[in-house]
């Protein structure tokens, strides 16, 4: 009995001995993971520091100022640019002729999907409702921020419809611009205009799909929207819905609603067009 | 051998086996008690650094991710971008005497690898006495990688923390820079070393009340102006009104702080607090705003500027001599010399001084910075200077000084220390000094508005923006008094004038006329477009509303104002 009582003893003894070790073994081991991965985790945030300042380099104002002059040329709004109240806003939405009541989002400069994406402005942002950026051509400044007042301030200046002058013949019309992405490597610019005639019912539009915003431009007339072909020849493209033709053709001499982008302007488009297709 | 014998003998030897079993048993017990000594003795020590030196090590060792922390505390602007941070960097060292391999060669690989060393003072390094030599600071990992692979033990490697200023030049005045050590020499990092070196609040960055947007847009368009008069340098300054936080202040030409050794000297210099200047015209402001709030002037209160007033050896003349009789109104929107001084000969120099002493413009002015000049106050208050002082002659503060003073006269009449501290919405600026009523205020701003409207300021209207200001040319004193040719031109004002928000004051060092300017090297001309353009650019950035319809009331002030004089 004792004989038995000594070997279950000792093979007790044995086996806790080789439990015990391999706890601690294992205590040790995950002790070793905490302290990789705190190193990693180290690390990686002195990586993040780096980018950061990296990232603030690449973006300091000197820098975008610099890019913009070049590129976009976009300007501070001033101050007729605004709208001064909901009435006005109602009043230009209303308006036919002026940029469509659906919700938008066409970005100015739309391209593919590339590792290296250029930034985007949205150059109309037109919301029916809500607080949004309207931000559009017109005819003495590249791009404009236009404020719009909220859902309820709309809706109170709806309820006594008023007469809607709408915005003369001679107001800044809204023009849109959207890079185009369907013929990769064509470097196309279509620009899109309101033009005096009434439009077809907004509604009738296709909805822009945020995947691919440039696909999104309405072309409320035929004729209204023109393409800019890079200096590369771009091969025409068989379902475009549009007359497609250079850009200065499009644009008679002295045409108001069209003449909304300056010289400076499109030549920037174009250099920005040229330098996407890979041709400068 | 008898039996008796026989059996004595067998007894001894019996004992004598007793006795050897005796031994051998104590002796097998020391054994094992020895051996269950050493055991134990393992096991205690076993136990001892399994359990006891490992919570110790586990507490004592340095905790992994504190390395991180920066060994200086960031600096953000007011919306959070980055204004300095401190960066790893790894340093190269080289302990000659651990060297084993052929040391020419060595130095010359480390050149082929950091081609902007001389192999001669890397070789001097190499050949050196001392224990420990650095040859190289801020390498890049690429680098480091390279050194690293020539395997060489007597090379080694050290952590250094690096500022970075990853704005460049923007702001640097404001900002200052830190030497090799990590030490603020100048700016914010030189006021607050204290709060941005090791400590509790490290990992607090510190939050300026500048914002980048508005910082660029006034140094760029500072610049541009600069670049379009040949001015020789600029100074500026955006302020809110009632925290006396500034938005933007800048210095211009700048300094980069991240290599403030390869900029001139001059560049280390802030006009802005540091440059005193007599201000000119701006100082107009002060005096009608003075005499507003003492009664001593009304708007229709008139003037004789038909002459040139000669006080001793000086004669105040204005810049245009064809006025003739003037109302207190018009003398601020023309700017007349003559009639501001009559207005300070009313007063009196009591009064006056009284004034200048309650705007802080008889002492440094108040700002975090250290660079924070004395301005020039005549040592005698007396009756000529008192006169000149009141168009800003005779008297020389920082353009601080004055954006202070403005802030005061639009915000409602209180005064408040410039700070570069971000107040946080919400909380309660900094208790005020009451200096004037809200009623001199108002007709201040009116006043203000009035110039940019009708009188020297037209170039400043920016439209929607309701701006209101002063301009002020100085000439500055060179060898044998005042130099006609090198002017320091100033637009001081604030917007919206209905309910101003923002002081902006620009400043340009000897600019000179253009055929644009037809010649003219006035601040109406090189000054006041700088004040439009950077407040059509930081206007809608601070959420101050363009609105054409929406305007400063100037009926009031018509009545007082002539048509054409000639």
């Amino acid at each position: 009995m004792r004989y038995y009582t000594g070997i279950a003893m000792a093979l007790a003894t044995a086996v806790s001995a080789v439990v015990c070790f391999a706890v601690s073994l294992e205590v040790g081991g995950r002790r070793d993971e905490v302290i990789a991965l705190k190193r990693q985790i180290a690390s990686d945030m002195r990586e993040v520091r780096r980018l950061q300042a990296e990232w603030q380099i690449r973006v300091r104002p000197m820098q975008l100022q610099r890019m913009n002059d070049t590129y976009f040329g976009l300007t501070a709004p001033t101050a007729d640019r605004y709208f001064a109240s909901a009435e006005s806003y109602v009043a230009f939405a209303a308006d036919a002729n002026s940029v469509p009541q659906k919700a938008q989002v066409i970005p100015a400069i739309e391209q593919p999907a590339t590792p290296f994406e250029a930034p985007r402005t949205y150059l109309a942002k037109a919301t029916d409702t809500g607080d949004a950026q309207l931000v559009a051509l017109t005819s003495d400044g590249p791009a404009v921020a236009m404020r719009l007042p909220s859902a309820t301030q709309i809706a109170a200046a709806r309820k006594p419809r008023p007469q809607a002058p709408g915005f003369g013949a001679d107001a800044p019309k809204v023009h849109l611009a959207s890079w185009s992405d369907d013929t990769p490597g064509s470097g196309r610019i279509q620009l899109a205009a309101w033009t005096p005639e009434p439009s077809p019912a907004p509604a009738a539009k296709p909805k822009p799909k945020p995947a691919k915003p440039a696909e999104a431009v309405p072309a409320p007339r035929k004729e209204t929207e023109v393409a800019m072909r890079a200096p590369e020849p771009a091969p025409a493209r068989a379902s475009a819905p549009v007359v497609r033709e250079s850009y200065a053709a499009a644009i008679p001499a002295g045409a108001a609603p069209l003449s909304g982008l300056d010289s400076a302007t499109i030549a920037s488009i174009e250099r920005l067009a040229a330098i996407e297709a890979g041709t400068q | 051998m008898n039996p008796a014998a026989l059996r004595s003998l067998r007894i001894q030897l019996a004992g004598h086996r007793q006795q050897a079993l005796e031994r051998s048993r104590q002796r097998l017990v020391i054994g094992v008690l020895l051996f269950a000594a050493v055991t134990v003795l393992i096991g205690l020590r076993l136990m001892d650094l399994a359990v006891l030196k490992a919570i110790d090590r586990s507490t004592r060792q340095p905790d992994i991710l504190a390395s991180v922390r920066p060994p200086r505390a960031d600096i953000l602007d007011r919306n959070g971008e980055v204004l300095a941070t401190t960066l790893k960097v790894q340093a190269l060292a080289v302990r000659p005497q651990k060297v084993i391999g052929d040391k020419e060669q060595l130095a010359r690989r480390i050149v082929e690898v950091l081609p902007h060393l001389e192999l001669e003072f890397v070789r001097r390094q190499m050949h050196s006495n001392a224990k420990f030599r650095y040859i190289s600071r801020r390498l890049s990992p690429d680098q480091v990688n390279r050194i690293n692979a020539l395997g060489e033990p007597g090379l080694e490697f050290h952590d250094e923390a690096e500022r970075v200023y990853p704005n460049g030049t923007l702001a640097a005045h404001v900002l200052g820079y830190t030497n090799i050590d990590g030490r603020g020499m100048a700016g914010i990092e030189r006021a607050f070393d204290a709060r941005l070196s090791p400590g509790e609040q490290l990992n607090k960055p510190l939050k300026l009340s500048i914002d980048v947007r508005v910082q660029h847009a006034l140094e760029y368009e500072l610049n541009a102006a600069m670049e379009k008069f040949s001015a020789i340098g600029a100074a500026g300054l955006v302020m809110d009104v009632h925290s006396g936080e500034l938005l933007a202040m800048t210095s211009l030409p700048a300094f980069d702080p991240n290599a403030v050794s390869r900029s001139p000297s001059e560049t280390w210099f802030n006009r802005a607090t540091q440059g005193v200047y007599e201000q000119g015209s701006t100082f107009k402001i002060f005096t009608t705003a003075m005499g507003l709030e003492e009664g001593i002037v009304t708007l229709g209160k008139r003037y004789d500027v038909s002459q040139p007033i000669a006080v001793g050896r000086f004669r105040i003349r204005d810049y245009r001599s064809n006025y003739k009789n003037l109302s207190a109104a018009e003398v601020f929107m023309h700017s007349s010399n003559i009639g501001t001084a009559l207005m300070a000969v009313d007063m009196g120099p009591e009064v006056q001084q009284a004034y200048f002493r309650k705007l802080g413009l008889l002492e440094a002015a108040q700002i975090e910075l250290k660079e924070s000049s004395q301005p020039l106050v005549p040592s005698q208050w007396s009756k000529v200077s008192s006169m000149t002082m009141s168009y800003g002659h005779g008297i020389a503060v920082t353009s601080l000084h004055v954006a202070t003073g403005i802030a005061t006269v639009v915000n409602g009449g209180i005064w408040r220390p410039a700070t570069l501290m971000h107040v946080p919405a919400g909380t309660v600026a900094a208790t005020g000094e009451r200096i004037f009523s809200e009623q001199t205020s108002k007709t201040m701003r009116e006043l203000m508005r009035l110039v940019v409207v009708q009188g020297t300021g037209k170039k400043a209207d920016a439209p929607g923006f309701r701006i209101g200001g002063k301009t002020g040319t100085a000439e500055k004193p060179g060898v044998g008094g005042y130099q006609r040719k090198s002017l320091i031109t100033t637009f001081a004002g604030a917007f919206p004038m209905d309910d101003p928000r923002y002081v902006v004051i620009a400043t340009l060092d000897e600019p000179q006329g253009t055929k644009e300017t037809y010649g003219f090297a006035t601040a109406g001309w090189n000054a006041a477009p700088v004040m439009k353009a950077v407040v059509q650019r930081v206007g809608p950035i601070l959420g101050v509303e363009p609105n054409v319809n929406k305007d400063v009331d100037l009926r009031p002030m018509q009545q007082y104002i002539a048509g054409k004089q000639t």
